[in-house]
């Protein structure tokens, strides 16, 4: 088969290639598009597809996890903000304390 | 990457505002050393009457080593101004000083272990810990008034 055959070449000058529509297929493409843009969880859904259960079943999953991570934060930020201040009261107490009963200390401080 | 970056942000700042906030009531709070004392160490009623009377005792040693650290401070400052610094008095009075602040030390030890001994077992520890480097920090300190 080459292309000087001329049997061959009349065959593919009259071939025509009519593909029939899919149904409905544009409003399947803009509902994909709209699906797509509405959904604030496309890593839930990546979740969810590791899982294997439908995307829907997880959209609470970004959000819940974003609450989980800002009371998180909160519990940090609170926890140390907590110890540093006991610490630097005690510090200041023991300080105070210790110079109370110790004359070395207490005249020091009535020297400077 | 934008919405990430934003909501470390607004992590950042949760964080920020409960260390904020909290430091703030928590250091509000003011309590006389007798208060603290008992609740840093969860010390009973018993316990901080026996520890008030040891404290009360220990006043009259203290006052006693406060004058004599006071006097001997006193008489380095003055032979210092006198540019008395290398006389033999002055050298006398230094080792003195050491003796008198080693003697206070000592006694400010054997206090603290007094009242160490009112307290549970962990919590003598946790206020011997605490408070025993205060004083030896201040054991190797030279003589305050002079400098």
């Amino acid at each position: 088969m080459t292309d000087q055959d001329p049997s061959l070449s009349r065959v593919l000058q009259s071939w025509r290639h009519d593909p029939r529509a899919a149904p409905r297929f544009n409003a399947g493409v803009w509902a994909r598009i709209e699906a797509a843009r509405t959904a604030p969880w496309s890593s839930a859904a990546i979740i969810a597809r590791w899982c294997g259960v439908p995307a829907q079943h997880f959209r609470w999953a970004l959000p819940l996890g974003a609450s989980l991570v800002l009371l998180l934060a909160a519990t940090v930020g609170a926890g140390a903000g907590y110890l540093q201040t006991v610490r630097g009261r005690n510090d200041r107490m023991a300080a105070a304390y210790v110079q109370a009963i110790d004359p070395v200390q207490m005249t020091a401080g009535h020297h400077h | 990457m934008h919405r990430l970056a934003r909501f470390a942000l607004l992590v950042v700042v949760v964080a920020a505002c409960a260390y904020g906030v909290t430091s703030y009531y928590t250091g509000r709070r003011s309590e006389d050393q007798w208060t603290w004392l008992r609740l840093e160490f969860h010390l009973n009623t018993a316990q901080l009457t026996r520890i008030h009377a040891l404290h009360a005792a220990f006043q009259p040693v203290c006052a006693d080593h406060c004058n004599r650290v006071a006097a001997a401070q006193l008489r380095l400052t003055a032979l210092e101004q006198a540019g008395g610094k290398s006389s033999p008095e002055y050298a006398a009075t230094a080792v003195e000083w050491d003796a008198i602040k080693r003697e206070c030390n000592a006694a400010t030890l054997r206090h603290l272990q007094a009242v160490a001994q009112v307290m549970d077992p962990d919590q003598a520890r946790r206020y011997l810990a605490m408070m025993v480097p205060r004083i030896a920090r201040s054991d190797h300190q030279g003589p305050r008034g002079v400098r």
